[in-house]
């Protein structure tokens, strides 16, 4: 279960505010030198997740060790060796972007500051605007600058481009990629906007109401989960119950449905679960469809299923 | 509905719960006046209403000018326009921005006059000039237009309004001015109200069209955008560790709300000095009033406590590698300095009670008085040694305070500094409301003498109980977050200063001089315990680990 290497490392992690339950007993670990997403609706437990890893929660029960550390016992240690950008836009506004960049540089051993200024010019960020003067895209870049300017182990990516436009998006995505593309370290990208997530992620994981339902591997999505594209005869408006097929969705005329490729691992399986019905497509799930298929059964799904530990493949 | 009326009715949406709560209080207050007079219930009842309706009506009245301004969100300290941004952006031409605000507080000023004008005439049969009217509405529009006025930096806006109240207060009631000292120059004053009133109009128009073009024209030649402009030099800071970088931040962080805090001591301080007359209980009241003050202004460089679950701590500094017990020594040392500088500053402005007369006679009494039955240096010996113990003392209370803050949880916060300082402020405020009824010092020393035993009592339970609570925040420190060495070396340090200050209390006091004020070293030397913070060099730490590290 202990893997030497991991990143990062959550083990039967619960965590209630007062009656509502945030996080129910999620296991979870990482390896070093992946990128992992962490998708799920607002409000399924992302953050939460997330302060745990950088020390602003203390658990309530279970574990937590981030590069090998409890981040709540050394922050100093760990911190040095993580970067963080927020979800919330939370740099102080009243400093300019040089006094940002001067008091980061102060906070980490490893500041580089030819990967600052290469990331200024990337980013066209003037060191003498204040922050509280740029855009939210202009703020979200120096939050950005200052997270991997000092080469992080782990960078840790909280919904990092939520309401921003195209090409901060874009120069976040590329952070990612280079941060990923150094050898050994590792990416936690959360976030609901599924595309950028296919687009960079090795593996995902889907949180909903707290529970950690899946984590697959992008490469493997494909393999292990198929969309059917049918029409039910006799137009019935509820789906049938089908071992293996989750996530109904009516478009229409047309229905779409999820399908696990490990009990139906051919086409024929699919065409005799579905008997008389007539199948339009079987085509290959989309991450997107994946999740709201996901999402959509978890009530069945979840409920039945004892929690296990969740090793992200590399 | 046309544009006026439209913006009218916009302003006044704004302010209409407030206006219609305030009308509604005067009129309340009328009733009950009118209820009290019929059934002859005592006067002070009938004059306390009636004071509700004048108050009610005078913060109506001031209410309402300030929403003929359409300044709604204006913040003295911004070099922006304080003219309303969402009205600026409506397809309204710029003169007629600036009209309908002048028509408002001149319809609104003149309204007002001609009521006083005529119940004057009517009860007292004296004429008042109407042009009055016009000179209080070119007062307000001048006002209204330096708030409008984008400006090179908000302390140039600050400065502008301070040069310029004595002046709009001389345009405002000049006319009046006038009618009382030379009435034959009446027209003449009236004549110049008019002409006034119309450069007024003509500086209100200009301010807008100047805000326009700053807000959304974004031109150089603009000063509010010159002075936000990239081109400004930035000095290039560097730290020397993250302990530097924090101790900057904590630092500049509010460096704009310093001379506010600066300006509320200095305000805060004056008051004190005008309503108290000067004695020795009155200067250490005022002080204590100033260290309440001057700590609360002091708190704002800790980040306000927050409900619920999370941290205080902005997610910077809370995913940072700075340590908890760094993090919790540097804003001790930050606050403290602070503290001290804005307590000095007060006690300074108290000094400025000396340019009353009276209060000179009475100091010089008292120190002829006192020195004429020791030595020439025993007042001054008096004053400093009191001096100092009552600062380390609100320095104490105040560091407490913070650790309680630094926690940063809301409700924790407010009940544990309310009880705090319920328990400080009770016997305080107590044994100074009996000290000042005191009118004679034997009769002072006579109950003193009485009282002391249960004094040292007290003290070995404040001293045995403090003692107890330094032991646990010393354990629970000790576990993980200071090293053992550290804490030895904080003890030895505060056990040094507590000996160093017992001993300079006993040297400057002037007990040799005064016999009836000889304090045994013991005493000193418990009170000094007492006085000076151990546990805050391990609460603070231990407050704000659990403000960073949240349990739920």
């Amino acid at each position: 279960m202990s893997d030497p290497v991991a990143a990062i490392e959550i083990d039967h992690l619960s965590c209630k505010f007062r009656r509502d339950e945030a996080l129910h007993d999620i296991c979870l670990t990482i390896p070093t030198g992946s990128v992992f997403g962490l998708v799920g609706l607002n409000g399924a437990g992302k953050t939460t997740l997330i302060r745990h890893l950088i020390g602003g929660l203390r658990p309530q029960l279970g574990r937590v060790r981030v590069l090998g550390e409890d981040p709540t016992l050394t922050p100093e240690s760990v911190m040095q060796r993580v970067g963080y950008v927020a979800e919330e836009d939370a740099l102080p506004r009243w400093m300019t972007v040089g006094q940002l960049i001067a008091f980061m540089r102060a906070m980490y051993r490893n500041w580089d500051d030819k990967l600052c200024r290469e990331l200024l010019e990337t980013f066209s960020l003037d060191p003498t605007k204040k922050l509280a003067d740029l855009s939210k895209g202009g703020r979200a870049r120096a939050g950005l600058l200052v997270a991997i300017a000092h080469r992080p182990d782990l960078l840790i990516l909280d919904e990092p481009s939520y309401g921003l436009d195209p090409i901060a998006r874009q120069d976040i995505l590329e952070a990612v990629v280079r941060t990923a593309s150094d050898e050994g370290r590792t990416v936690l990208f959360s976030s609901h906007l599924l595309d950028e997530v296919s687009r960079v992620c090795d593996s995902v994981g889907i949180i909903c109401g707290g529970r950690l339902l899946e984590i697959v591997a992008m490469q493997d999505l494909s393999e292990r989960y198929s969309e059917v594209v049918c029409e039910l005869v006799g137009g019935m408006s509820v789906p049938p119950q089908i071992s293996g097929f989750f996530g109904w969705q009516n478009r229409g005329r047309e229905w779409s449905v999820a399908v696990d490729r490990s009990v139906h691992a051919d086409d024929s399986s699919i065409r005799d679960s579905l008997g008389s019905h007539l199948i339009l497509d079987v085509r290959a799930i989309s991450l997107e469809r994946w999740f709201a298929a996901r999402v959509a059964a978890n009530g069945t799904t979840v409920a039945t299923a004892s929690p296990k530990v969740e090793v992200v493949s590399r | 509905m046309n544009e006026t009326l439209a913006i009218a009715k916009y302003a006044w949406t704004k302010f209409s719960v407030i206006v219609n709560g305030f009308l509604a209080a005067a009129a309340l207050g009328l009733l009950i006046a009118g209820i009290a007079w019929q059934v002859e219930l005592p006067k002070y009842i009938i004059g306390g209403a009636l004071s509700l309706s004048y108050l009610s009506l005078i913060l109506c009245f001031f209410i309402l000018i300030g929403m003929c301004s359409l300044s709604f969100r204006a913040n003295s300290l911004d070099p922006n326009s304080g003219y309303d941004q969402w009205l600026m952006r409506l397809p309204i031409q710029s003169w007629k921005l600036a009209m309908i605000p002048v028509g408002l507080v001149t319809a609104w000023l003149s309204t007002v006059w001609i009521t006083v004008a005529l119940l004057v005439r009517l009860f007292d049969g004296r004429a008042l000039p109407l042009s009055q009217a016009l000179a209080m509405s070119a007062s307000a529009i001048f006002f209204y237009s330096l708030v409008w006025k984008p400006q090179r930096s908000g302390w140039h806006r600050i400065a502008l309004l301070v040069v310029s109240l004595p002046l709009l207060y001389i345009v405002a009631f000049g006319v009046l001015f006038v009618m009382e000292e030379a009435p034959q120059w009446l027209p003449q004053a009236s004549m110049a109200s008019v002409l006034i009133y119309a450069v007024s109009i003509g500086f209100a128009i200009h301010s807008v069209k100047q805000a326009r073009v700053s807000t959304f024209q974004q031109s150089r030649s603009n000063a509010a955008v010159v002075s936000e402009s990239p081109r400004r030099d930035v000095k290039q800071l560097s730290f020397v560790n993250s302990s530097d970088a924090l101790q900057w931040h904590d630092c500049s962080r509010f460096q704009s709300n310093k001379p506010w805090k600066a300006l509320g001591v200095v305000s805060l301080a004056l008051l004190l000095i005008a309503i108290l007359p000067l004695s020795g209980a009155t200067a250490i009241v005022a002080f204590l009033v100033l260290a309440l003050i001057t700590m609360t202004l002091t708190s704002s460089r800790v980040e306000p406590s927050v409900h619920g679950f999370q941290s205080s701590l902005p997610s910077y500094l809370l995913a940072s590698p700075i340590r908890s017990r760094s993090m919790a020594w540097i804003r001790l040392r930050g606050y403290a300095v602070e503290h001290c500088q804005l307590i000095l500053l007060a006690s300074l402005l108290l000094l400025l009670s000396f340019l009353w007369q009276e209060n000179r006679a009475t100091f010089w009494r008292w120190w002829i008085n006192v020195a004429r039955e020791s030595s020439a240096a025993t007042p001054i010996r008096m004053m400093v040694t009191i001096y100092l113990s009552l600062l380390v003392v609100a320095i104490g209370v105040s560091l407490r305070v913070l650790c309680i803050q630094l926690y940063g949880h809301s409700s924790v916060v407010l009940w544990s500094t309310g009880a705090l300082l319920l328990s400080l402020a009770t016997p305080i405020s107590f044994a100074i409301a009996w000290f000042i009824q005191q009118t004679s010092w034997e009769h002072v020393d006579l109950e003193l003498a009485k009282w002391r035993d249960w004094l040292y009592k007290l003290f070995f339970v404040g001293l045995a109980i403090k003692l107890v609570v330094d032991v646990i925040f010393v354990w629970l420190t000790t576990r993980h977050l200071v090293s053992a060495l550290e804490a030895v070396r904080i003890i030895s340090t505060w056990s040094v200063l507590v000996i160093a200050a017992a001993f300079a209390w006993r040297a400057i006091w002037p007990a040799t001089h005064l016999p009836n004020l000889e304090v045994p070293f013991t005493t000193v030397l418990m009170s000094a315990t007492l006085v000076f913070p151990l546990s805050i060099c391990f609460a603070a730490p231990l407050a704000v680990e659990a403000n960073r590290h949240r349990s739920v």
